[in-house]
């Protein structure tokens, strides 16, 4: 299929803008490598983890989770009426898990040229650190997403023969790609366990493995809900008869999933403040009404107008609650790995990231931006290339 | 009526009273929770 975008041309304001903020970041990148991270971060040896890390793995990891949560629903549980989305679902986890590995080693780690030349990590695999395990989880996902992506590259390029023969393992894939979603997204909770006193005790808990895989299902399906919308609207000239039959049948269940995952992760969150007795943290300081706001505020509340928007079958209430989701998200990745860590320090000697690490981190926002569209306007991620029509 | 908590045994004890309380309450809310979801599902 002709890309329909092309007669647009290059220079349009979207363009201009976007390649004004990559020009300034790479150069900023170039500051960062030329004079270390201490050159353009905040760094310290209270917080050797900054906004990147935050943001590039503890928040766009769970973002990739649409990916798994759609290819488990489609392959594993046989709700095949959704398929329209599975293709939107793995190049969104693909496009989050490079992102997150890319930017894991080419910005925040010291030495990038040691994870190149793969060291330590296949020479001196650390098989006692949860870091290792995340390591490992993802580099394999990522070979799974690829191998789920390069179907659609193959419809683009023409390639039948390639594209038939990859598409066989689908189901073995999606398997895998659970399994393994279900280790890393749960370990990336499980660091957490090892700052038992730098942590605020409300975000500190035994069940944070449990807490950030259950978060990581409703974080994926509301992603999934945000992104159909979004090429709804902007792309929609690309959208064949079958996406948008059905877009509210994938609004609604997703809607619904997640719905039923918040309610799972309110319970065990109650749980784990009533097996550890922290209920007097709630009211004693600023921290507990922080949390009071996000888990009551960025859960209960989506979660319940999730349940409202389905039972009403209100897909617009479903889609801005599922951007309030996301927003939860966010700010409960920043509080875990950021905002409540180190709690004991005085205001003053708190982190704030630099100009820089915020423009770089816009940089990388932009071009994975830049480039879903590339794909989106070329490969036939929301329509049956017409060639390979028969086949879906 | 207040009880005193002088060993993790206590502590412990106390907190999983609480929790299979919650727990109990957490089932009912659930199966409500889930009526409310799909009770309209039928009338398509």
């Amino acid at each position: 299929m002709p890309d329909k975008n092309s007669g647009r041309g290059l220079f349009t304001l979207t363009n201009l803008v976007a390649g004004i903020i990559v020009i300034i970041g790479l150069y900023l990148i170039f500051l960062r490598f030329k004079g270390g991270l201490g050159a353009v971060t905040n760094f310290s040896d209270d917080y050797p983890w900054g906004i990147w890390k935050s943001f590039f793995i503890f928040i766009v990891v769970p973002i990739g989770a649409a990916g798994y949560t759609t290819g488990a629903a489609v392959y594993l549980f046989g709700m095949e009426k959704y398929h329209s989305v599975v293709r939107l679902a793995v190049l969104i986890g693909f496009l989050s898990y490079c992102t997150a590995a890319g930017s894991l080693t080419l910005l925040d780690v010291g030495r990038p040229e040691r994870i190149i030349m793969a060291y330590p990590f296949v020479v001196q695999p650390g098989t006692t650190s949860l870091l290792f395990e995340v390591a490992l989880c993802v580099v394999l996902y990522i070979t799974v997403l690829l191998i789920e992506f390069l179907p659609f590259s193959c419809e683009w390029l023409g390639y039948r023969k390639a594209r038939n023969w990859l598409l066989k393992g689908t189901l073995a894939l999606a398997i895998f790609a659970v399994v393994l979603s279900t280790m890393h997204q749960s370990t990336l909770g499980a660091m957490w366990t090892i700052t038992p006193a730098k942590l605020h005790p409300l975000w500190q808990s035994p069940y944070l493995p449990v807490y950030f895989f259950v978060s990581s299902i409703f974080s994926g399906l509301s992603v999934l809900i945000i992104m159909t919308t979004i090429c709804k609207h902007f792309f929609k000239h690309l959208m064949n008869e079958r996406y948008l039959d059905e877009d509210e049948g994938v609004i609604l269940a997703f809607g619904k999933g997640a719905c039923v995952a918040m309610l799972g992760y309110l319970t065990i969150q109650v749980f784990g403040l009533a097996t550890a007795d922290k209920w007097h943290y709630l009211f004693s300081s600023m921290y507990g009404y922080w949390y009071l706001l996000e888990l009551l505020g960025f859960v209960a509340l989506p979660c319940l107008f999730f349940a409202m928007g389905c039972r009403e079958k209100n897909t617009k209430l479903i889609r801005w609650t599922a951007v309030w989701t996301l927003l939860g998200i966010i700010l409960n990745r920043f509080n875990v790995t950021l905002l409540c860590y180190n709690y004991h320090l005085p205001f003053s000697e708190k982190y704030t990231p630099t100009w820089m690490e915020v423009w770089i981190l816009i940089t990388v926002v932009t071009i994975v931006g830049l480039v879903f569209r590339f794909i989106v306007t070329r490969m036939p991620i929301l329509y049956d290339h017409p060639d390979f029509k028969s086949h879906h | 009526m207040e009880h005193g908590i002088y060993t993790l045994h206590d502590f412990m004890k106390q907190n999983e009273d609480l929790t299979y309380i919650l727990l109990g309450v957490s089932l009912v809310l659930a199966t409500l929770a889930w009526m409310f979801l799909t009770e309209r599902d039928d009338d398509e």
